[in-house]
């Protein structure tokens, strides 16, 4: 899987993401619009992005191998299992509304259909790569626009549901492991600075999993007035400096407290890799001071795409999906099975 | 019916009133709830800076804000009317911040002028226009920058590329 990768800035940067949001002129948002009318939307979508053949980008996007699955085909614990490694968002799981998935043969692209908006194009890439997601966006999206007629306004630029994604429809986000500021006391600091910035900074998992492994995903918060590029651009400009500043407060903790900093990353290596019981919530944590080892250099026995694995494959739907476990007790044995299998 | 404001234009839309207390309902035409509806936002702050967004649909979007509140004249509690497609009020839409369908922005283009202003700093979008159904905006977006740029080389006397630019509005027009 590509979110197993170490990518570029892999040490801070797990993941880059370009989502762009577009509607179906003369259809009612997903939301407001009728089964018929859900369906109808899903048939569109799967027409004018699924099988084609009919020129140089559908022949581009074809070598993608993109897929048509429908949601309704898949249970509960799938769903969760695909929405916790980020491929598709939490909403679509909601089965109040037909929704569709379409999805590359190496899950780097996800369009999601029937979501807030008709269309959700989602391009990923592991580490920092946001010009690429925008590229192969951008190619998914207009091979879709030779089919569809998008609802487009002349000032307000892509109609979308919430006014707020309204203009290019374009959210970018990278996902960022940030134990250098949140260890030395500077991560509210910095989560204001980029709020001033037009910046906003969640958690992995959204508003409600503040914090869980120090992992963080900033993304822009306006999508009109600016263009596309200017908007990656002064992301990746940002993000940039937070990167460069992550490393330096790494740094800052080795040099202030390099005894208990290493204390605290072994002391996480030899918990992962012996104890037999694991939550969630433990294993993020203890991973994530592992993370940390592994950039600082003190660990040099684990490869960080062995740490985005176990990341993913510890995550609780991950677990029940591909191991069917009966209940919590049995699914943090399994976790601490799985952690020891991999990092041993 | 005709518009009870300037009794020209045909009424669309119930404005509901609340005059010292007295609450009654009248018919009007766009242009006059347009008029009325610029009466409650005047220029103000963004609410950006004081919270987050999530909860603040009503806030940003309800007709019965503070500034209208606060405005001292009779006060206006809301314009009602719906979109022709979808059938999304604009209650509906201030109390969710979610629209119906591509119409409503239409619909109640006017209304959403300063929300969209509060959020983005702008209502004005520059960028990406799809290739099919943007193609003359497209052309006119070309056309304003050559003669932006047109106007730059004739301001700096360089006459060679003025003449270039020149010949290139001449082909773009053409072409339209």
């Amino acid at each position: 899987m590509w979110y197993y990768e170490n990518g570029k800035e892999g040490d801070v940067v797990l993941s880059s993401r370009v989502r762009l949001a577009r509607n179906i002129s003369g259809l009612p948002f997903p939301a407001s619009a009728k089964a018929k009318q859900q369906a109808e939307v899903i048939e569109k979508c799967r027409a004018a992005l699924v099988g084609r053949g009919d020129g140089p980008r559908a022949e581009k996007v074809k070598a993608m191998g993109l897929n048509y699955i429908d949601m309704a085909n898949m249970s509960d614990v799938e769903k969760r299992a695909v929405a916790e490694c980020h491929l598709i968002s939490p909403q679509l799981i909601d089965a109040s509304v037909k929704r569709g998935l379409i999805l590359s043969a190496d899950s780097r692209v996800s369009v999601m259909v029937n979501e807030e908006d008709h269309l959700r194009i989602q391009c990923m890439e592991a580490g920092f790569e946001l010009d690429k997601c925008l590229e192969t966006a951008n190619l998914i999206d207009d091979l879709a626009e030779e089919k569809l007629d998008y609802a487009f306004d002349k000032d307000f630029g892509y109609l979308t549901c919430c006014p707020t994604n309204a203009g290019t429809g374009l959210r970018a986000s990278v996902m960022v492991h940030l134990p250098g500021y949140v260890l030395t006391g500077k991560f509210n600091e910095l989560a204001g600075s980029l709020s001033q910035l037009g910046l906003t900074v969640r958690g992995i998992y959204g508003e409600g999993s503040k914090g869980l492994g120090n992992i963080f995903q900033i993304s822009n918060q306006l999508t009109l007035g600016m263009t596309e590029q200017d908007i990656i651009d002064r992301l990746k400009q940002i993000v940039s400096e937070v990167i460069a500043n992550e490393r330096d407060l790494r740094q800052l903790l080795l040099k202030n407290d390099k005894y208990k900093t290493e204390d605290r990353i072994m002391r996480s290596l030899g918990t992962l890799r012996s104890a037999v019981i694991m939550s969630t919530d433990e294993a993020m944590k203890r991973l994530s001071d592992v993370r940390l080892g592994v950039a600082l250099g003190i660990i040099g026995d684990v490869e960080p795409e062995t740490l985005n694995e176990v990341t993913y494959s510890i995550l609780p739907a991950n677990i029940i999906k591909n191991h069917n476990t009966a209940n919590e007790l049995s699914r943090d044995l399994k976790r601490s099975e799985i952690i020891k299998e991999r990092m041993c | 019916m005709k518009c009870q404001i300037c009794g020209k234009n045909e009424a669309v839309e119930q404005l509901h009133l609340n005059i010292n207390g007295k609450k009654s309902a009248m018919m009007v035409c766009p242009g006059c709830a347009k008029k009325i509806a610029g009466q409650l936002f005047p220029s103000g702050g963004s609410l950006y800076e004081t919270a987050g967004l999530g909860n603040l649909a009503s806030a940003l979007y309800g007709l019965t804000g503070a500034h209208a509140q606060s405005a001292g004249g009779p006060e206006i509690l809301k314009a009602v009317n719906k979109c022709p497609v979808c059938g999304t009020t604009y209650d509906s839409f201030a109390a969710k911040g979610k629209l119906g369908c591509g119409e409503c922005y239409k619909t109640f283009h006017d209304r959403l002028l300063r929300p969209l202003k509060q959020i983005h700093g702008t209502y004005e979008h520059v960028g990406k226009i799809p290739e099919r159904c943007g193609g003359e905006l497209k052309n006119s977006r070309r056309l304003e920058e050559l003669k932006m740029r047109l106007d730059r080389a004739v301001r700096e006397q360089e006459f060679e590329k003025a003449a270039e630019l020149r010949d290139e509005i001449k082909a773009l027009k053409g072409e339209n």
